[in-house]
């Protein structure tokens, strides 16, 4: 079934770039959910769209904003938050790159969340900046400076772990 | 990438979905969809009806929109020229014409059926009788 291949083809980078964006495994849940909700609910939403994992990226972005926005009611200081449950990236065998990961995990919490937004799909969607800009729906320039804005953030935070780890 | 930096960030894999979620999420949208179906079958029945050709539907309206715009620009002027005229003005307009008309006739009428008057001499004494009305036997 189309729900079953979509699941299949794209939960795991949706998952990814929603528990970076909302720093909460519970709202990456219930934001996965929606997202299918909706897809089910609408089977022809994906009719005609070329760029399914950038189209599911923007509805998946989309949701992140909402949970963002709710949880901001709740807590100003989400933003700033360690993950609440589990982290963002997969256990290291060696306790180094653990570490390396889980200050990787802080800075990126760091950012804002539209240059954490941006960061994530550059470097771990893989996506050009013109894919970016689409799925984010912003100007192609403010995706570019977004990036790098984000990533000399995170180059300075981890500079001394960075170079310590260097072979 | 272009640097080592970028590199070495992307060399760290982000963690998977939880396995357990993939059922629970695939039975909630379904059950929300069939949920859905079962509460607004009339709007899912128009929905399969105009959807096959979404973009006839669109042109057609399209074509009704430029005639209801033609048809409002174009039948404005036509609509000033055909403004209804003051229907009781004009039929007294045309009683006194014709009235005016008939006056003249009778007149010509009259005019013809007088004898013609004799030609007057000319001079002072005649001009004379003239003004006093008194024609020469």
């Amino acid at each position: 079934m189309q729900l079953e291949r979509l699941y299949d083809e794209h939960a795991d980078a949706l998952f990814g770039f929603l528990l970076n964006l909302t720093r909460s495994e519970a709202d990456t849940r219930d934001a996965l959910q929606e997202l299918f909700r909706r897809l089910a609910l609408r089977p022809t939403l994906l009719a005609g769209v070329c760029d399914e994992r950038g189209f599911l990226l923007r509805m998946a972005h989309n949701q992140a904003i909402d949970a963002i926005r709710r949880r901001a009611a709740r807590d100003r200081k989400h933003e700033f938050q360690a993950l609440e449950t589990g982290g963002l990236f997969a256990l290291a065998p060696d306790p180094d790159t653990q570490t390396f990961r889980a200050a990787l995990e802080a800075a990126l919490a760091e950012l804002p969340a539209d240059q954490r937004a941006v960061v994530h799909l550059k470097l771990w969607e893989g996506l050009t900046f013109e894919r970016i800009a689409d799925a984010l729906a912003i100007p192609l320039n403010t995706a570019a400076s977004r990036y790098r804005y984000g990533l000399d953030k995170m180059r300075e935070r981890l500079r001394p772990l960075y170079a310590e780890i260097q072979p | 990438m272009n640097s080592e930096f970028e590199k070495k960030l992307t060399e760290q894999p982000v963690r998977a979905v939880p396995a357990a979620w993939r059922a629970e999420i695939l039975r909630e949208a379904r059950t929300a969809a069939a949920q859905q179906r079962l509460e607004t079958p009339a709007a899912t029945g128009w929905r399969s009806w105009f959807w096959p050709a979404p973009r006839a539907w669109a042109a057609l309206a399209a074509c009704w929109v430029v005639l209801l715009a033609v048809q409002l620009f174009v039948g404005a002027p036509a609509a000033t020229a055909a403004a209804p005229v003051d229907a009781p003005r004009l039929a007294l307009a045309l009683e006194a014409k014709r009235r005016a008309l008939l006056d003249l006739e009778v007149a010509v009428v009259a005019q013809q059926a007088r004898p013609a008057a004799p030609r007057l001499p000319r001079g002072a004494s005649g001009w004379l009788r003239e003004e006093k009305g008194v024609l020469p036997c």
